[in-house]
């Protein structure tokens, strides 16, 4: 799905800034994702992506005058109830999976069910159970440690995890980083057949233009801490704009410098 | 000279600013405790770890230093003719001061660093973001427990090493200083008030928060990857060290009857 104007969007950012002492990573952001969508960001490495990510997930603090709002809630100045709610209907696939070591795969998947006590235990393992089909797992890995298991495998469960608590928006981070090509293009299939299934938004952060063009319906590119090009993934092939140009096409020559700052 | 000041003045405000954020994430952490939900099953996973598995350690610890203490009281007491004194000695110093302090350095340095280490690598591995993106407080989920577990455990690990350290001392003023078993036992609970076994688990539970505190405080606010969790973890053993011992003091001036 992509821009519809009779529909609210689901997130909304308005001029959200963020500094680090004297380094101003993100400059004025301003964005409509609309519900239903796959919305991508790309960029280069220190562009933004990550800490913009962040700080729509209420994981950092945007600098005063920024405005987000998640589901119609505004989530720096609204009630902590209000923004509460708002957050249950997000999720997030973390570049470094971020499963928790100290519980077995289950309880992992089940965590926030087990933790708003909408399931018992044994209801939790077996929601598990159930979910990790659906990502390509056998059930036999539920009880083992998240250590005990390869790197996409890990990056599976955490899929799992993500549309556990059937969320409206899932974040994706790097979905596809430290992959092989194989279970890069296994991974963008299921978080496309997920994220559909569940009828939810997706966002997702990448710098890997293979997995760009599988997931998305619309991208943005973030340079500088800017926005400085937004379109669709078909009009992405045919842009005039060079900084999109020489990223996608990975040139090392180009409006944008390739010196390490 | 005005090199010299302004790093006084950089290393004074960068005192002031630790102290603020520690003093910020201590309240926002006891605030925490006060308010559901509570994670139980983490509270009885601390209550183990500090307790139960730090008994050996913190056992071992009581025992030798009971036995030392009652030969070195022999050998001072000894060379004025008060060997009587050994068994009140060896009770009074273990329930004041050496069961609570000794059991609170062994313990900042098992459980303390574990603590620092496990919540720093939740930090560096987004964890800590995965916790707060699945809709739970991690200072709820991470630090309350450690908290009250700490007030908790500490001071029924410092009873045990009370009971420890003193049969050490019982033991060796037996079957090596020769001491008559029944003179001795009577000697030890002539002169032991319970004002001398609650102050010392008084500094006990305090201790145990100190390093709960230290722990989770330096693995919380941890950066970078391993370089970072190693520093967070030297520093919660370090830290916690010596507040215990500047507390204690400051504890035994608080209790201190002429």
């Amino acid at each position: 799905m992509t821009e519809n104007p009779n529909t609210p969007p689901i997130i909304r950012l308005k001029n959200v800034h963020k500094t680090f002492g004297k380094n101003h990573v993100l400059r004025g952001i301003t964005l409509d994702i609309y519900p239903g969508e796959s919305f991508l960001i790309i960029g280069g490495s220190g562009s933004g992506k990550s800490v913009l990510l962040k700080c729509i997930l209420g994981l950092m603090e945007p600098d005063e005058g920024s405005e987000i709002e998640i589901a119609g809630v505004d989530v720096l100045k609204g009630s902590s109830s209000e923004v509460e709610k708002a957050r249950r209907k997000v999720s997030m696939l973390f570049q470094g999976n971020a499963l928790f070591d100290s519980l077995p795969v289950w309880e992992n998947i089940s965590f926030l069910l087990l933790q708003t006590k909408r399931l018992n235990r044994k209801e939790a393992y077996d929601f598990a159970c159930k979910i990790l089909p659906t990502v390509g797992l056998k059930t036999d890995v539920a009880l083992l440690s998240p250590s005990e298991l390869s790197g996409g495998m890990q990056r599976r469960v955490s899929l799992a995890r993500a549309v556990a608590s059937t969320p409206e928006i899932i974040f994706f981070d790097e979905p596809t980083t430290g992959l092989d090509p194989i279970m890069a293009s296994v991974i963008d299939d299921l978080i496309v057949k997920n994220v559909k299934e569940l009828g939810a938004t997706a966002v997702s952060i990448t710098h890997d233009m293979n997995s760009a063009r599988r997931i998305a319906d619309r991208i943005a590119m973030l340079y500088h801490g800017e926005l400085i090009w937004i379109g669709t993934k078909e009009e992405l092939d045919h842009t005039n704009n060079p900084y999109v140009t020489q990223f996608i096409n990975g040139l090392s020559t180009g409006p944008i410098s390739t010196e390490a700052s | 000279m005005v090199i010299f000041l302004n790093r006084i003045g950089f290393y004074f405000f960068h005192f002031l600013a630790s102290v603020g954020r520690l003093s910020t994430f201590t309240f926002r952490a006891v605030v925490s405790s006060l308010t559901f939900p509570f994670y139980g099953r983490q509270f009885l996973k601390q209550l183990l770890d500090i307790g139960y598995n730090s008994l050996p350690v913190v056992g071992l610890t009581a025992l030798f230093t009971g036995m030392v203490l009652a030969l070195q009281s022999y050998t001072g007491f000894s060379r004025f003719s008060a060997e009587g004194a050994v068994a009140t000695v060896v009770v009074l110093s273990i329930t004041r001061e050496l069961a609570p302090v000794l059991a609170g350095l062994m313990v900042a340095g098992r459980v303390g660093a574990a603590m620092a280490a496990e919540i720093g690598t939740m930090r560096v591995t987004e964890q800590i973001d995965a916790l707060t993106t699945l809709s739970t407080n991690p200072l709820k989920y991470l630090v309350t427990p450690r908290l009250i577990a700490g007030l908790i455990m500490l001071p029924a690990l410092v009873f045990v090493a009370d009971i420890i350290g003193i049969f050490g001392g019982y033991i060796v003023s037996i079957y090596k200083l020769g001491f008559n078993p029944g003179n001795y036992l009577h000697q030890t609970v002539k002169y032991l008030e319970m004002r001398d076994i609650v102050l010392g688990l008084v500094k006990a539970s305090t201790f145990g928060f100190i390093i709960a505190l230290m722990g989770c405080y330096h693995g919380y606010n941890s950066k970078g990857g391993a370089q970072g969790v190693g520093l967070a973890t030297t520093r919660a053993v370090v830290s916690a060290s010596v507040l215990i011992l500047i507390t204690n003091y400051f504890l035994t001036v608080l209790f201190f009857d002429k």
